[in-house]
C-alpha cells in the first residue's frame, strides 16, 4: 500500500509538472529523481528507460499487475498533447486507485482474521482436550 | 550551434531508414540541405540552394518525380514528430496548433493534420501527416555588407522582405549580433515569437522567447528601453498595428517580413502598411541565398504608395494624415 501511494502521488507530480509547467519528460525526469522516493534511484539517461529500470524490477510486497500499469502509463508518455497526458493520468490513477482500495479491503479482511485466530484456536484446544 | 551541428540535430529526428537515405547522398547536396520534408506516403523529398532532389536511398538523386525513393509511413512521420518535440508532444501544443515545432533550440519544422477547432479556434492537432524540417543557418557576416550599407551612419528602422527560403531569419539572426556587440553595443531585444532568433549571439541582446510580438515588444520597451526591436515574420495585422504604435515611441525597429517582390510590397495589407506609415527608412529585398540584396529607400516607396493609392482615396492600416505625421516624426531620422 505504501508503494501504491507512493506511485499516486508520482502522478499527480508528474500531471502537474507536464499541464502547468509544460515540463518535457528529459527534464520531468531530473524533477522525479529529486522529489519522489520511487524515482530517487532510476538509472538510466532517458525518461523511458529510467521508469522501466524503476517499474520493471521485482519489489517485494508489490503486485505484479501494479507494476503493469505503471509500466504501460510510461510507455504511452509524451505521445500526444495536453488533454491526452491529462487523460493518461486520470486513467492510470483511477486503476491504481481501485488497487489501493482492494489492497485495503485484503487488509481488513486478514486483520479480521488475524483477530479471530486466537479465538479458533481457543476453540480448537478445548475441544481437543475434551 | 553551427551549421554541422544543426544538421546533425534535424537528421537525428528522423527514423533510421529515411536518415540513412540522406546520409549517403553526395555531402555537397546534403550541407546545402535547408529542407528536409516527409509526407506520409508520398516520397521523401529535400530542398536546398539546389532546388529539389528526392533521395534513392542508395547514395543516388533524382529531380524528377521519383521510382526509387524511400516513402515515409504514417508511422515514420509521428516517430518524427516525437523526436522534433523530444518525446513530448505535450510540452509543444502551442506550436503543434500553430502549425510548427521549434526543435534543437531554435530550428523550425512545419507540421500539418488534422485540427481539432472549438470556437474557431485550433485546440489541437491529430494525425500529423507532413512535417518540414527547417535547417538552420547561422552564417556570421551574412549581414556584414547590409549593415554597413543600412546602419553605419546610425539606427534605421528597416523591413528585410523576401520570399520563403530567401535568409531573412539568417540576416535577421546576424543584424541582431552586429549591433549588439563591438562598436555599436546598441540595446537590442528580440521579439522572438517563434523561437528561431534565440541562437543569435551578441553582447547587449535581450530575447523575449515564445511571446507574442505584441506582447514581447511591449514588454521589452516598457522595462529594457531598448534602442532597437527585432522582430522576424510579421504577419497579421495585430502585429502590424503593435509595431505601428512603437514606433511613435522613438524605438527602431528591424523587421522581416514575406514578400516575394517590390511589386508586394504595395499588395500584401501589412507591408502595404509599413510602407504606407512612413516611418520606415530601409526596405531591403533579399532575392535568396547567394544573391546580392537590394536595398531601397523608404520614403521613395512612401511617395510612390500615396501616389498609387493614398491619392484616390484607398487606405491601408494607416488610417489618416495625422497618425502618419506621427509615425514619420517617431520614425524617421
Amino acid at each position: 500500500m505504501e508503494f501504491l501511494d507512493a506511485a499516486l502521488e508520482l502522478i499527480g507530480l508528474m500531471e502537474t509538472r507536464m499541464t502547468c509547467f509544460l515540463e518535457p519528460l528529459d527534464s520531468l525526469l531530473r524533477v522525479l529523481r529529486s522529489e519522489s522516493p520511487l524515482m530517487k534511484n532510476a538509472a538510466g539517461d532517458s525518461f523511458f528507460a529510467a521508469w522501466r529500470s524503476v517499474f520493471s524490477a521485482e519489489r517485494s510486497g508489490v503486485r505484479e499487475s501494479d507494476r503493469r500499469i505503471l509500466l504501460a502509463f510510461g510507455d504511452s508518455l509524451g505521445d500526444t498533447d495536453i488533454d491526452g497526458q491529462k487523460a493518461l493520468c486520470e486513467s492510470a490513477r483511477e486503476r491504481l486507485r481501485a488497487a489501493l482500495e482492494n489492497a485495503r479491503e485484503e487488509k481488513q479482511r486478514f486483520a479480521r482474521l488475524g483477530a479471530l485466530l486466537p479465538v479458533f484456536a481457543g476453540a480448537a484446544v478445548i475441544i481437543l482436550l475434551i | 550551434m553551427n551549421e554541422n551541428e544543426n544538421l546533425s540535430a534535424a537528421l537525428a529526428c528522423l527514423p533510421e531508414r529515411l536518415r540513412r537515405a540522406i546520409v549517403l547522398l553526395p555531402t555537397e547536396i546534403v550541407e546545402t540541405t535547408l529542407e528536409i520534408r516527409l509526407r506520409a506516403g508520398l516520397p521523401l523529398m529535400l530542398c536546398g540552394a539546389y532546388g529539389l532532389c528526392f533521395p534513392d536511398g542508395n547514395g543516388k538523386f533524382s529531380r524528377l518525380f521519383p521510382d526509387k525513393t524511400p516513402t515515409p509511413t504514417a508511422e515514420e512521420v509521428a516517430q518524427t514528430v516525437q523526436a522534433l518535440t523530444d518525446h513530448s508532444v505535450y510540452s509543444h501544443t502551442d506550436e503543434l496548433n500553430s502549425g510548427y515545432v521549434t526543435y534543437a533550440d531554435g530550428m523550425r519544422a512545419g507540421v500539418a493534420g488534422r485540427a481539432g477547432t472549438q470556437d474557431g479556434r485550433i485546440r489541437s492537432v491529430r494525425e500529423i501527416r507532413s512535417v518540414n524540417i527547417r535547417i538552420a543557418k547561422n552564417v556570421d557576416g551574412a549581414a556584414k555588407y547590409l549593415s554597413r550599407k543600412v546602419f553605419s551612419d546610425g539606427l534605421k528602422n528597416t523591413v528585410l522582405f523576401g520570399a520563403p527560403l530567401s535568409g531573412k531569419t539568417t540576416m535577421l539572426k546576424d543584424i541582431a549580433r552586429i549591433l549588439s556587440s563591438y562598436p555599436y553595443y546598441y540595446r537590442v531585444a528580440v521579439a522572438d515569437e517563434r523561437r528561431e532568433l534565440s541562437a543569435a549571439r551578441g553582447v547587449n541582446i535581450d530575447f523575449f522567447t515564445g511571446y507574442p510580438k505584441k506582447d514581447g515588444i511591449e514588454f521589452a520597451m516598457r522595462s529594457f528601453s531598448p534602442d532597437v526591436i527585432l522582430c522576424d515574420e510579421l504577419g497579421t495585422e495585430e502585429d502590424c498595428r503593435e509595431v505601428l504604435r512603437a514606433l511613435g515611441c522613438g524605438v527602431r525597429f528591424v523587421l522581416s517580413v514575406h514578400c516575394g517582390s517590390r511589386r508586394e510590397l504595395f499588395t500584401r495589407p501589412v507591408c502595404r502598411a509599413l510602407v504606407e506609415c512612413g516611418a520606415f527608412d530601409r526596405f531591403v529585398f533579399l532575392p535568396g541565398v547567394g544573391k546580392e540584396c537590394e536595398i531601397f529607400d523608404g520614403k521613395e516607396l512612401y511617395d510612390e504608395a500615396v501616389r498609387l493609392y493614398h491619392d484616390r482615396g484607398v487606405l491601408s492600416l494607416v488610417r489618416n494624415d495625422a497618425q502618419r505625421q506621427v509615425f514619420t516624426a517617431g520614425g524617421v531620422s
